[in-house]
């Protein structure tokens, strides 16, 4: 798992346990978080959805073409040969069902942020760095069927924890030194 | 009572598992169209009134390309296309304002993303009549 900054330990507990919910309750598979980060070293195809509002964010879904194959047949309940098209929309789905579940599991601070409908890059595809101004980040990988894939959720923190770290910074100058990691905790 | 559904989805994975959970929900499937977006939705709404095959129910992604769920709900309501016919909301965020205005506009409810399989077909066979069981397994007597 990377994570850098102050990434909040419950925002992967979050992320954990929604994709672990889609697949449970949608597919009726079992996923698992894999600690070893380079299981997932080989990415095909990824898909990215743009959360905007209150809350700026980009999730993004970065699997190896066998991932991508065997979990369009899990969504449509068999195997076959399937056109890269309809793999493709299998994965923005799964991002989709992600970004929903993890803006979900924000609460209110995220109510109002909207999500974009996904976009799909493949490999070599150069436009997949996060928005301007996403400090938070964080990637974690999963397996389904010891297939990996990779979650990676770029946030960027909202106004007024910019504007509320601004002020413990002026604090500082006083001899007033709150923790500033405390106030990235974002309330949730 | 034989039913006829309109899903209105732009992953055509989604209509297939969609289309799927109602083959499976002891409905008297006459036929489910598909639409990719709003304005295709609104044209298969258009295409049964004046084919004079009525729709029975209608599922609705909520974000989508050309037209959302919320403008094609509003769309055909301004037209009167399909009156009285229930529809449903299917959205991966529950969160968006969107699906409680489109609620609040007439859509009979909405299906949050991951759903499982009984949930949807608790919501349809609440929406529809189901299948008539056949005479044996009413334990009536023949004529």
């Amino acid at each position: 798992m990377m994570a850098d900054h102050c990434i909040d330990t419950r925002w992967i507990e979050q992320l954990d346990g929604v994709v672990v919910d889609v697949f449970n309750i949608m597919l009726r598979q079992s996923c698992e978080v894999v600690e070893d980060a380079a299981a997932a070293a080989e990415i095909d195809i990824a898909a990215e959805i743009l959360l905007s509002g209150a809350i700026d964010a980009q999730c993004l879904v970065e699997l190896p073409q066998a991932t991508a194959k065997k979990l369009t047949d899990a969504f449509l309940g068999s195997e076959d040969d399937w056109e890269d098209a309809l793999i493709e929309d299998a994965i923005g789905e799964l991002c989709n069902m992600i970004a929903g579940g993890w803006k979900g599991a924000l609460g209110a601070t995220a109510s109002t942020s909207g999500l974009s409908v996904p976009a799909i890059s493949r490999a070599c595809a150069p436009d997949r760095n996060p928005p301007n101004g996403c400090s938070l980040r964080m990637r974690r990988t999963y397996a389904f069927r010891n297939s990996p894939f990779t979650v990676s959720l770029a946030i960027r923190e909202p106004r007024d924890i910019q504007e509320i770290s601004a002020q413990v910074h002026a604090l500082k100058g006083t001899g007033f030194s709150p923790s500033v990691r405390a106030t990235k905790s974002m309330g949730l | 009572m034989s039913v006829r559904v309109l899903i209105v989805d732009d992953s055509v994975v989604m209509r297939r598992i969609l289309e799927s959970v109602l083959r499976h929900s002891n409905l008297d499937l006459a036929g489910v169209l598909h639409a990719a977006n709003g304005v295709e939705g609104l044209a298969a709404l258009e295409q049964s009134a004046t084919e004079n095959q009525p729709l029975n129910l209608i599922l609705c992604d909520v974000h989508m390309p050309e037209m959302n769920g919320l403008d094609f709900l509003l769309e055909k309501q301004r037209r009167n296309l399909a009156p009285g016919v229930p529809l449903v909301m299917i959205t991966a965020d529950a969160t968006d304002p969107q699906v409680l205005q489109a609620v609040a506009a007439g859509a009979q409810g909405y299906i949050s993303k991951p759903f499982t399989l009984e949930r949807i077909k608790s919501c349809i066979q609440s929406l529809l009549p189901p299948v008539a069981p056949p005479p044996s397994a009413m334990g009536g007597t023949q004529p």
